[in-house]
């Protein structure tokens, strides 16, 4: 499920007053398998991409290719639930589309869209229920007396039950405590290895450092640049510049050396962080 | 800094729907123009704690007094005139259709004469360097922006004490950057008293002084120094270590030695370098 | 939603959009009243001139108030042939069952027609060129004597505002919900009115949720600013009447009178 957007455009409410460049001459293919960062300043076209993968907007000119399946400015609205079925999406905040009276029916809202027959539909409320790791026992549940964290995995147990091999990701931890954040992160850091492709938005430079193995830079409707974590942190002055920070490791490395540390490390996390000053200090 | 300007006395509380209490019998104290950070995880009683400052809940044990005036019914619009509260959610608390209305909003409520209000409003923007937004509605300012109008609401009333309910969790790092330094500046302008309930442990570092709740009680009130080298403590609340604070852990782990005489990530840098010259 | 020209405010630093809201607002509605006074070409030519005028004045391009015109079109035309085929007139020259043309119901035809256009563009005027506070804070100084009869006033003119203010907001939270729902295979306004009308209920339920949501915070963040209610506050806003608002008064009333002469010959 490789995805590539070829000389992609997008312009908001084109031939209005209030017309505005979302996306410009995007070229940038995302591999099979690959835990992919998004990142770049808020407003910087990073959603706007995101939406190009699923069809929820199309291109103004180009072409977005999911799989085997071509979105061109002239695709029309019908046949598309294909494509949504295997690309996933958790919207930020996404603990608002909840709408059911049970957390079981709201999980199942999906799959049943998507033509899975009802008792199908409740084996995978089941088991998307447990990949969040919540007990069987919310299915019953109202989704709207539960705590804000727990509404939240239910909403995304409701994207992963159809099972799609691509999971949109927008800054899913935004609002969470420290500890309910890295529950989830680690939570999708399995469903990666599980074997689905991730895409993740965030403003969150160690989420980037721990997990991703891929990183596309936008700024201002632009990829400034496409490479592993290590290429992307590698020029801080590089980084600073398109309005992003360094992992703190990177940075606290970075102060060391400035100081007149010599080292030959450029750490992203702490574990390398820890054993790059054990080994120069 | 010694006279206290809040001072809360066994303070419980219990909403209908739970069977525990929500705080039970917390007692401490605030300092005039100090930074307080309040921590804990969800449902530790944070957001409980402020909404009984500001008299939205009322206890149903205990005592509040704030600036030597005891919180009641009868004294919670004076004391709401002193202690002013940014929200978490930028948008849900704009209550102007533009920034200038937004500001303006808490000074009619206060019958203040419209002249007067013209110059408080311009003032209260220049503070927060948003005067060029006078006019601009809600949906055209980042998160940041929304944040910082809603401080300028709340100094032009000019309380005594400023409070942060999780005001920068919802916020992009540079937003969060940019509330945390505004509030900054304006402590040291305005001497103002800061409470701020919030996860980030950065910030936590910033405050002279913690408050640890778990599960409604209050564990702990001590200098960021005291509670982050308190591991026993940091468990037990379920609060992470900052970076800088695990970075000295691991090393520690690893037999590099440091000491804990170091505030920030500039002192600790400054601590490597002289045990590496040391060594 | 965007095709809704009705209601949107584009900015702009006319003689128009400076004039006090209270004026342009009870302006509006005395000049949809003094149209009906126009009965005859010479009638309607001064009106459709001083139209024309404030339109120009305005310095808002003429496709916003086209555009304006456009989601009335079907009731224009509707009124007008209705006015066309069913006025009795003297001089029929076509007759067929009900429906008859004379030279009598083509002119009022065309009277009517000009008068729904001269009516649509002038309020168009109106929400093109004034910002929906300004709008409210001229609906709450018309509504000012009805505090006589003890009508909350300010609370209502609040209310009025703080909606506006969320407009905006709810329609992005609307969109943002249903790309969420579209994510999750719903297909908005495709298939039978039934499942039309059961497509809207993932989009309603969680809308509702998050108004009462914003309520929430909303009336803490105010009662927190010190908002008690009542009638004590005072207003930021002051409307100042400036010449140009009395200019404009004056503007009308030569109208009116001309109309008078013109068609009462008094």
């Amino acid at each position: 499920m490789a995805i590539s957007f070829e000389k992609v455009n997008y312009i908001y409410q084109p031939n209005t007053p209030m017309e505005s460049i979302g996306l410009k001459d995007i070229n940038v293919t995302i591999k099979d398998h690959s835990y992919t960062a998004l990142i770049g300043h808020t407003g910087s076209g990073k959603s706007t991409f995101v939406q190009h993968v699923n069809a929820l907007l199309k291109p103004s000119a180009g072409k977005v290719i999911v799989d085997d399946r071509v979105i061109e400015p002239t695709t029309n609205n019908k046949n598309l639930k294909p494509l949504r079925q295997k690309v996933g999406m958790v919207f930020q905040f996404p603990e608002s589309q909840l709408f059911e009276e049970t957390v079981e029916k709201d999980i199942m809202f999906g799959p049943m869209n998507f033509g899975v027959e009802e008792e199908q539909a409740k084996q995978m409320a089941r088991t998307a229920l447990k990949q969040v790791g919540l007990s069987e026992e919310f299915l019953e549940k109202s989704p709207f007396d539960l705590s804000g964290g727990q509404m939240r995995r239910v909403a995304i147990a409701g994207v992963l039950a159809s099972n799609p091999d691509i999971l949109i990701l927008d800054e899913p931890t935004a609002g969470l405590d420290p500890k309910g954040r890295l529950e989830m992160m680690t939570m999708f850091n399995q469903l990666h290895q599980d074997g689905k492709t991730i895409i993740l938005v965030t403003h969150q430079m160690e989420d980037v450092a721990n997990y991703a193995d891929d990183v596309v830079v936008f700024n201002h409707g632009e990829v400034a640049k496409q490479g592993t974590p290590a290429e992307i942190f590698a020029d801080e002055q590089w980084v600073l510049d398109n309005n992003l920070e360094l992992p703190r490791s990177s940075e606290l490395m970075n102060r060391l050396k400035n100081k007149g540390l010599k080292a030959d490390e450029n750490p992203l996390v702490i574990d390398d962080l820890v054993n790059a000053i054990d080994k120069n200090i | 800094m010694a006279t206290p300007i809040i001072e809360i006395n066994n303070l419980n509380y219990q909403y209908e729907e739970n069977t525990q209490l929500a705080l039970s019998d917390v007692s401490l104290q605030i300092m005039k123009n100090s930074w307080t950070a309040i921590v804990g995880q969800n449902g530790s009683g944070k957001s409980t704690l402020a909404k009984l400052l500001n008299g939205i809940l009322q206890a149903e044990h205990g005592t509040i007094k704030v600036d030597d005036e005891v919180l009641t019914p009868e004294t919670v619009w004076n004391i709401r005139k002193k202690m002013g509260i940014v929200f978490q959610n930028p948008d849900n608390q704009f209550v102007g259709a533009t920034v200038e209305d937004d500001v303006a909003f808490g000074l009619e409520n206060q019958s203040m004469d419209p002249g007067q209000m013209r110059v408080k409003v311009k003032e209260a923007l220049a503070k927060v360097n948003m005067s060029d937004f006078l006019t601009r509605d809600p949906q055209s300012l980042s998160g940041g922006q929304k944040q910082r109008v809603a401080i300028a609401g709340v100094i032009a009333l000019e309380p005594e004490i400023i409070i942060l309910d999780e005001a920068t969790s919802m916020l992009d790092p540079s937003g969060r950057l940019e509330i945390i330094q505004t509030i900054q500046q304006l402590k040291e302008e305005l001497n103002l008293t800061v409470l701020s309930i919030t996860h980030d442990v950065d910030e936590v570092t910033l405050a002279d002084d913690v408050v640890v709740l778990t599960n409604g009680e209050l564990l702990d009130q001590d200098t960021p120094e005291k509670v982050f080298t308190n591991q026993a403590l940091l468990t037990k609340a379920g609060l992470e270590l900052p970076f800088i604070r695990e970075v000295q852990q691991r090393l520690i782990e690893h037999g590099v030695k440091i000491s804990d005489n170091w505030r920030n990530e500039k002192e600790l840098v400054d601590e490597l370098w002289q045990y590496h010259l040391k060594k | 939603m965007n095709k809704l020209i009705v209601g949107r405010y584009i900015p702009g630093n006319s003689i128009i959009h400076n004039l006090d809201p209270r004026a342009k607002f009870i302006g509006t509605f005395y000049f949809i009243g003094i149209i009906f006074l126009a009965n005859s070409w010479y009638t309607y030519l001064p009106l459709f001139l001083f139209v024309l005028f404030a339109l120009k004045l305005s310095n808002v391009p003429m496709s916003f108030f086209f555009k304006g015109l456009r989601p009335l079109m079907w009731l224009i035309l509707f009124t007008v042939i209705l006015q066309v085929f069913f006025t009795p007139g003297e001089q029929i020259f076509w007759q067929w069952w009900i429906f008859s043309l004379s030279w009598q119901s083509i002119i009022n035809g065309t009277y009517i027609f000009v008068r729904f256009v001269l009516i649509v563009f002038f309020s168009t005027l109106l929400t093109l060129t004034t910002t929906p506070v300004e709008l409210s804070d001229a609906i709450e100084a018309v509504m000012k004597p009805l505090k006589v009869v003890r009508f909350p006033v300010t609370q209502v003119a609040l209310m009025l505002s703080i909606a506006l203010r969320f407009v905006p907001q709810l329609m992005d939270q609307t969109t943002k919900i249903m790309n969420a729902q579209r994510a999750r295979g719903v297909d908005f306004g495709t298939g039978s009115i039934m499942k039309r009308i059961k497509s809207f209920i993932p989009l309603l339920i969680p809308l509702f949720v998050s108004s009462f949501s914003i309520a929430y915070d909303l009336s803490i963040a105010m009662e927190s600013r010190g908002y008690q209610g009542g009638e004590n506050r005072t207003k930021y806003r002051e409307l100042i009447w400036q010449r140009n608002d009395t200019l404009m008064v004056v503007t009308f009333v030569l109208i009116t009178l001309l109309l008078a002469y013109l068609r009462f010959g008094i």
